[in-house]
């Protein structure tokens, strides 16, 4: 269980940087909320 | 995999009625009715038990990555916050942990021993109570090889309390009129679960929702120091095996490493990386992230497990709760008012 908590944080860490990418890259124009 | 997908487009699914019902729902009343975390922990909740009563359930757990849904939001969080705020917000952070973690976690043993409940509950309720959530009853469950049962019953205990807290405490803080980093520190050292931190500091404001966050990471990181300690005096002192004493590693295993995330966004944006529009963007996503966890949160929740053991331990988890809520507002308004300056 441990394991897949430390995974998860990872793939958090990951997804939010990959994200934080993309919208700097210029791939999203604009987010609606 | 289809599996996957439908419980994803659930989720998803649930996100956007809370999104549109947070904007719809209050349109006749002209004022905020529900705010967005609260929509999205309600349709959950009510979600949750057609689900099970269907027996569809089982289909959709698959796609409820609660945590990861919250992390990567608090990830995007990051790129909201400049690294000198999130330095002097941690920094206080980590001292209200300390205090809390350590008055919480004693409070709570000594409370749970007159009640006469086992040592391994005990040890779990205090840590999960204290240090806050479902990662340390994970954590704490590891150190003091506590049965399955007992952890899926103290995750359910504290979904229980930190729901209602989730729409309480930023109500009380409006009433008492606590300005937000108060309103934050107070949210951030209280409430138990990380996602219900969040969604009580964002019902508040945005201000409060930084802080909140922040000092809430500042506990989550004191994890691994907590169950290492928690594990040297288990086996020392309870099963007497001295020779079994934890490595201290572990404080780098149960480290939480998605703050690394956080601090990282928090540089990128120091350094000038993005624009405001782009800020906004991130925010935006953040809030979908956050609200997908807020929907996962409540559909995730076992009504069930509520009754295996009794009312005592939940009486002896109300007591503690109050006895947190009562000194994390105390150590807020001392660190966070402007009385002690770090």
């Amino acid at each position: 269980m441990g394991n897949l908590k430390l995974s998860e944080d990872w793939w958090a860490v990951v997804l939010g940087m990959v994200l934080i990418a993309v919208v700097y890259l210029g791939a999203v124009k604009s987010v609606p909320w | 995999m289809p599996t996957l997908a439908i419980s994803l487009a659930l989720v998803a699914g649930l996100a956007l009625l809370a999104n549109r019902l947070a904007v719809w729902g209050n349109a006749p009343f002209g004022r905020q009715v529900l705010e967005y975390p609260l929509w999205a922990a309600v349709l959950g909740i009510v979600a949750n038990p057609i689900l099970r009563a269907t027996g569809t359930w089982g289909w959709v757990r698959g796609g409820l990555h609660t945590e990861l849904f919250l992390k990567a939001g608090l990830v995007l969080m990051g790129a909201s916050v400049d690294i000198a705020a999130t330095l002097s917000i941690g920094a206080k952070g980590i001292v209200q942990a300390v205090v809390l973690i350590t008055s919480v976690f004693f409070f709570t043993w000594f409370v749970s021993r007159a009640f006469g409940l086992d040592h391994t509950l005990r040890a779990l309720m205090s840590a999960s109570v204290s240090i806050g959530g479902l990662s340390a009853a994970i954590a704490a469950a590891g150190s003091v090889a506590a049965h399955r049962r007992q952890l899926s019953y103290v995750t359910s205990l504290v979904v229980l309390f930190a729901l209602p807290l989730m729409v309480l405490e930023p109500y009380a803080a409006r009433l008492l009129d606590l300005p937000p980093d108060v309103a934050g520190a107070w949210m951030g050292g209280n409430i138990d679960t990380t996602a219900a931190v969040v969604g009580a500091a964002a019902v508040h404001s945005e201000a409060a929702m930084k802080v909140a966050s922040i000092v809430k990471m500042s506990q989550n990181a004191l994890l691994g120091v907590a169950a290492f300690l928690l594990a040297l005096y288990w086996v020392v002192k309870v099963e007497r095996k001295p020779d079994q004493k934890p490595s201290p590693l572990e404080i780098w295993r149960r480290f939480p490493k998605f703050v690394l995330g956080f601090a990282l966004a928090s540089v990128v944006v120091s350094l000038g990386f993005l624009g405001k529009q782009q800020v906004a963007d991130i925010t935006n996503l953040r809030n979908w992230f956050l609200t997908f966890a807020f929907v996962s949160i409540g559909l995730e929740f076992a009504f069930a497990e509520l009754g295996r053991f009794g009312a005592k331990p939940l009486l002896v988890y109300l007591l503690a709760t109050v006895f947190n809520t009562v000194v994390a507002l105390g150590v807020a308004w001392v660190l966070f008012g402007g009385l002690i300056d770090i």
